[in-house]
């Protein structure tokens, strides 16, 4: 499990990479997509609510350390609630169905960036507006949606190698 | 505890973690351990970063390249007319200068002084879409420090906010908690210039009922010993907004940076106080520096 953990973490920190430094370059009308949004989302599709909270959390945190104008915690908050509704709502959403990993990832990214939004406007950071908040959840969640399928094979390559023991997975 | 239990259990405890993670930042802000752990987790992740922009921006540069290859000639001939339209302005903009510092000099205020500073490459960029950051690759032994203003070939990019040992972060004067004190050069209004996110940036003026002409240069002001040293361009008057009294008065200006594309950075290290002297309300200079015969500044 410890293992899982890692390469999990592992997987997190090649996404903060690829998410700052070659994204970047690929932007989609000034919006980039979420890959450590869509990473927890994906993990809580396949593995249910206790990893989705954990991932989210673990991968979180990360971004909280990224970022300089929103409260370190803010983003763990998003993540593992979008973490947790997805694993919980699993067993509705058609998990292992072609067209779920994408519809899912709409669908949350575009929650989990509003939700993003309004608290860090509640918190005092200047940067929201609501117009702005909007065409991020609409772009974000876009952009995540074409890049689910790459996503998902990589979540499905680390649960074929190190999968959760079968007891969590209830 | 079926997993369904154990996700609740720790959806809990990892709130209540999470919970007194913000406040502990909230409350503790730019000192706290917390701020710390950010440059420490940003300094970590900058070789990194630097790695592959390095790889990246150049494939990227050259796709774009091929595809701009076909527009080039065209705007090769452009960019030989533009060319000689400068010459002829330096040539004008030099016999200004040379009055200039005459004036200055007659009102004894102290003249300008050379930017000096640091170049940088910019590494990687926000983690987040609502902050509008850059990542340099410059830092505390480089001489960088937190709040110097950044520039590029263009005009003002914004300021430094976060610095690590070889790395700093530049809030981008299109984030919505970027301002800079700035004049409107035809004009002459001064005002403060924020940002809007993705939009175009805003000039809020201190006189709402002036006339802002269209393609007016805005640059920043010096103005009240502000951050800024006077005159980097910041962009053009794109919409002069309306007059009605009462309303607040917006001017939206298109930026001259193009901050999609920015790579190669300068951060400005002269500090303010050695800029020009700014001349205050009544007419009277304020110098910022001890007079040489010794007096005592106002």
């Amino acid at each position: 499990m410890i293992r899982r953990g890692l390469l999990i973490a592992v997987l997190s920190v090649v996404a903060v990479v690829v998410q700052t430094a070659m994204l970047p370059r690929f932007e989609l009308a000034g919006f980039r997509p979420d890959l450590l949004l869509l990473v927890t989302v994906l993990f809580a599709l396949r593995d249910g609510p206790f990893t989705g909270v954990r991932v989210g959390f673990g991968v979180g945190l990360l971004q909280d350390l990224l970022l300089v104008q929103t409260a370190m915690g803010t983003s763990a908050l998003v993540l593992m609630a979008i973490g947790y509704a997805v694993g919980r709502a699993r067993p509705q959403l058609n998990p292992d169905a072609v067209f779920a990993p994408p519809a899912v990832a709409f669908g949350a990214t575009f929650v989990g960036t509003a939700g993003f939004g309004v608290l860090s406007a509640l918190l005092g950071s200047p940067s929201v507006t609501p117009t702005l908040l909007l065409q991020a959840c609409l772009l974000t969640a876009l952009y995540n949606t074409l890049l689910s399928p790459f996503v998902v094979v990589l979540v499905d390559r680390v649960d074929a190698w190190m999968p959760l023991p079968e007891a969590a997975l209830a | 505890m079926t997993g369904a239990q154990r996700a609740r259990a720790a959806l809990v405890g990892l709130t209540i973690a999470a919970l007194a993670l913000v406040t502990v930042d909230f409350r503790m802000g730019d000192d706290g351990p917390l701020a710390e752990l950010r440059t420490s987790a940003t300094s970590a992740l900058a070789p990194v970063q630097g790695v592959v922009s390095g790889v990246v921006d150049p494939v990227v540069a050259a796709a774009r390249g091929v595809g701009d290859s076909f527009g080039v000639s065209s705007e090769n001939a452009q960019l030989k007319d533009r060319v000689a339209e400068l010459e002829t302005a330096q040539l004008d903009y030099d016999a200004v200068v040379a009055e200039r510092d005459e004036l200055l000099a007659l009102l004894d205020v102290v003249g300008e002084v050379e930017l000096g500073g640091i170049g940088a490459r910019v590494i990687a960029n926000s983690a987040s879409n609502f902050e509008w950051l850059v990542t340099i690759d410059a830092g505390l032994e480089d001489g960088v420090a937190v709040d110097q203003p950044v520039v590029n070939g263009d005009g003002l990019v914004g300021r430094v906010i976060q610095v690590g040992a070889s790395s700093a972060r530049v809030l981008l004067a299109i984030d919505p908690s970027f301002y800079a004190t700035s004049r409107a050069s035809e004009s002459g209004e001064v005002g403060t210039t924020q940002g809007q996110g993705g939009d175009l940036l805003r000039f809020v003026p201190v006189d709402p009922e002036a006339d802002f002409p269209l393609g007016d240069d805005v640059t920043t002001a010096a103005f009240d010993l502000g951050l800024y040293p006077s005159g980097i361009p910041i962009g053009t008057v794109e919409d002069p907004g309306d007059n009605v009294s009462g309303m607040a008065r917006v001017v939206r200006v298109r930026p001259y940076v193009d901050f999609t594309g920015l790579d190669l950075v300068f951060v400005v290290d002269s500090e303010a106080e050695a800029a020009l002297d700014e001349v205050d309300l009544e007419g009277r200079t304020v110098p910022t520096r001890p007079s040489e015969d010794g007096e005592e500044a106002p």
